[in-house]
């Protein structure tokens, strides 16, 4: 009887882990096997879920831009062409020397000579290109005022980027001035 | 081997496991790029001054 209740004092002690074991092996595998997949899945969804909200935000002002854009254009459609013609999408340079050409002839300003300084004829990077047209020529004070008037006033954009005007030597008060200017066209 | 040594084997194991998932789930959380790519069309924003139209209009 002795001999029993000793022996039953050192069995209690003895701790069973087979259980425990067991629950860890088979709760590994259930996690491994079927919650990670599951759980992956729900947070990559999540997180493409929300990156697609970004993207539809995005396109959203995209939208809202080109709704906005298109109102303006309609607004402005008759009124385009004049943006047009006044910076031409080609150098269109034949357009320009005859525009200049016509107000010379129209104000008495007598071009002698005339040429077309280089032109970038390849897509550049810029926004917007330019030519020059260098003329030389003899006019009356007046008149040449009126010529400049004229093509300030042409659709044409165009800038007078250099002007000399000489007095020619042992002239009268009433003789005709030398005039070398520089002309500055624009096209994009 | 007796089982307190297995034991720890297993809890070795299911730590391992568990440590896993939670550095997956802070990968998918914090990864740069899906698989979701879309060229966005790039637009500006373009201004129509009123005024040069006009002044534009009147020049012949």
């Amino acid at each position: 009887m002795e001999k029993n209740n000793i022996k039953n004092i050192f069995k209690k002690n003895i701790t069973d882990y087979t259980y425990i074991i067991l629950f860890f092996i088979f709760f590994s595998i259930f996690l491994f096997f079927g919650i990670y997949p599951a759980l992956k899945n729900v947070f990559s969804l999540i997180k493409e879920r929300k990156e697609l909200k970004e993207i539809d935000n995005l396109y959203e002002e995209k939208i809202t831009n080109i709704y906005l854009i298109q109102n303006i254009l309609e607004e402005n459609r008759d009124k385009l062409i004049f943006v047009d013609e006044a910076i031409s999408k080609t150098p269109q340079v034949n357009q320009m020397v005859n525009d200049i050409k016509k107000i010379a002839d129209k104000n008495n300003f007598f071009i002698t000579k005339a040429s077309i300084a280089d032109i970038n004829l390849s897509k550049s990077k810029k926004n917007i290109d330019n030519i020059n047209i260098i003329l030389e020529g003899k006019a009356y004070f007046d008149d040449f005022l009126k010529f400049i008037n004229d093509i300030i006033n042409q659709r044409r954009l165009k800038m007078i980027k250099n002007l000399n005007v000489n007095v020619e030597k042992n002239s009268t008060d009433s003789s005709k001035l030398k005039i070398s200017l520089i002309i500055e066209g624009y096209y994009l | 081997m007796n089982k307190k040594e297995v034991l720890y084997i297993t809890i070795g194991i299911f730590l391992t496991i568990i440590a896993w998932i939670v550095a997956d789930i802070y990968y998918i959380n914090n990864r740069k790029k899906s698989k979701i790519e879309i060229d966005i069309p790039k637009i500006e924003n373009y201004k129509i001054n009123k005024e040069v139209l006009r002044i534009i209009e009147n020049k012949k």
